[in-house]
């Protein structure tokens, strides 16, 4: 009989990892079909690029191009390209966590959960390279693939934190506590916009745009305020 | 006739000419104010002399010396106080500094970000803030700073520009606490 007691024991706590283990299996299962994907992205582009890049005529070097760096990356240390995407993932995740402790009150509203699902589907959405690779005709569009990545990840943290410190303002003086109909419109277009960046210029220049444009839609509603 | 006009000019003249030649002056200075002091010169050759004696110029505070003199003089001196303590010395006045991104991001204040300053200040000002320019706001003298900030409810935002990099300057009533 304890023999039994020991086996639903087992049976039970198997139970209650179960939502866990499937959690961290389909995140280990998102970076394994990134490195399976871009494994064979590799194998079938690697062909065709040796040859458009040494005009059919393959030497001893074949590599007399500035971007060989970028070419050699992509070849041999595919593992590096995993490892710095999943640590972006990573950071990015734990950076998205403190922004939401940071607005409690607001992901009580209807706008701020909106807000929360979004940038929690972006944050996965980027991170899956599925889409981008499959895309991809060149090693150089293969290597801007996991660029994009890497700083859309790293920019979810400050889109998110825009878009929650809207709402903390657009809801702050309403009478349900969310933001009025015609602001939250144009809310949810600013939350859904974002450039990609390949490299921290172009991702500084996406999060500077996408501020002002917030800026903007405070003014606009400040002004209408002023002549209510 | 000529003459008769001329004399009784100068004659109602000479008086304040003589008493303005006899006043001076002096100012003395600290590192947060200074004091105005003007009396006739007799007194104020004694005033020098102290000052010089006692050190005040490194030491004393304007409240020791505006007591100090009047007791010694009364009222034939005449003394102002100029303090210029920075607002945040202030007693119950909480001050923060930052980037202006990063009071956005924190959700300190509305986005303002790249519109001019006075785009800003409408905005700051329609969600409740007092908002104005770096150089208005040291323009102003501490008590009207202190004024600006009891008048308002929330926080007195301070700009020096609409970048994500610059400074923007927030004070605070303790008592109100950072409702922001």
């Amino acid at each position: 009989m304890p023999a039994i007691r020991t086996i639903c024991a087992f049976f039970i706590m198997l139970a209650a990892l179960a939502p866990a283990g499937a959690f961290a299996g389909e995140s280990r299962n998102l970076t394994e079909s990134n490195r399976r994907a871009l494994a064979s992205k590799v194998d079938e582009l690697q062909h065709s690029e040796l040859i458009r890049l040494t005009h059919g005529r393959p030497k001893a070097n074949p590599i007399p191009f500035p971007l060989h760096t970028i070419y050699q990356t992509a070849l041999q240390n595919q593992e590096l390209l995993i490892r710095n995407q999943s640590e972006s993932f990573a950071n990015a995740l734990a950076r998205l966590g403190k922004v939401f402790e940071n607005y409690p009150v607001e992901l009580e509203t209807a706008a701020g959960r909106a807000a929360e699902a979004r940038f929690k589907a972006e944050i996965i959405r980027l991170y899956d390279l599925a889409e981008p690779l499959s895309d991809s005709t060149s090693l150089l569009e293969v290597y801007s693939a996991f660029e994009n990545s890497g700083f859309g990840m790293e920019a979810v943290p400050a889109r998110a934190a825009l878009a929650l410190n809207a709402v903390r303002w657009l809801s702050k003086d309403s009478e349900n506590g969310e933001p009025p109909p015609d602001a939250a419109a144009r809310l949810d277009t600013l939350m859904r916009r974002w450039k990609p960046a390949a490299d921290v210029f172009q991702m500084d220049a996406g999060l500077r745009s996408l501020s002002s444009d917030y800026a903007q839609l405070f003014l606009s509603v400040a002004v209408s305020r002023q002549e209510k | 006739m000529k003459k008769t006009a001329l004399l009784t000019v100068f004659l109602l003249i000479a008086p304040f000419a003589a008493a303005s030649a006899s006043v001076s002056s002096m100012t003395i200075e600290f590192k947060n104010g200074a004091v105005f002091v003007q009396a006739d010169a007799k007194i104020m050759k004694e005033i020098k002399e102290w000052a010089e004696k006692s050190g005040i110029h490194s030491a004393a505070d304007s409240k020791n010396i505006i007591e100090t003199l009047s007791g010694r003089y009364g009222n034939r001196i005449q003394i102002e106080s100029f303090v210029t303590q920075q607002l945040s010395a202030a007693a119950g006045v909480k001050e923060v500094r930052m980037p202006l991104r990063n009071a956005i991001l924190a959700g300190r204040i509305p986005p303002v970000e790249n519109l001019s300053l006075d785009e800003a200040m409408i905005v700051l000002g329609g969600f409740g803030f007092t908002a104005m320019t770096d150089r208005y706001f040291s323009s102003l003298s501490n008590d009207m700073k202190l004024r600006k900030l009891v008048e308002t409810d929330t926080a007195l935002i301070i700009l020096d520009g609409t970048g994500p990099d610059d400074e923007l300057k927030m004070y605070y009533r303790e008592e109100t606490g950072e409702k922001h």
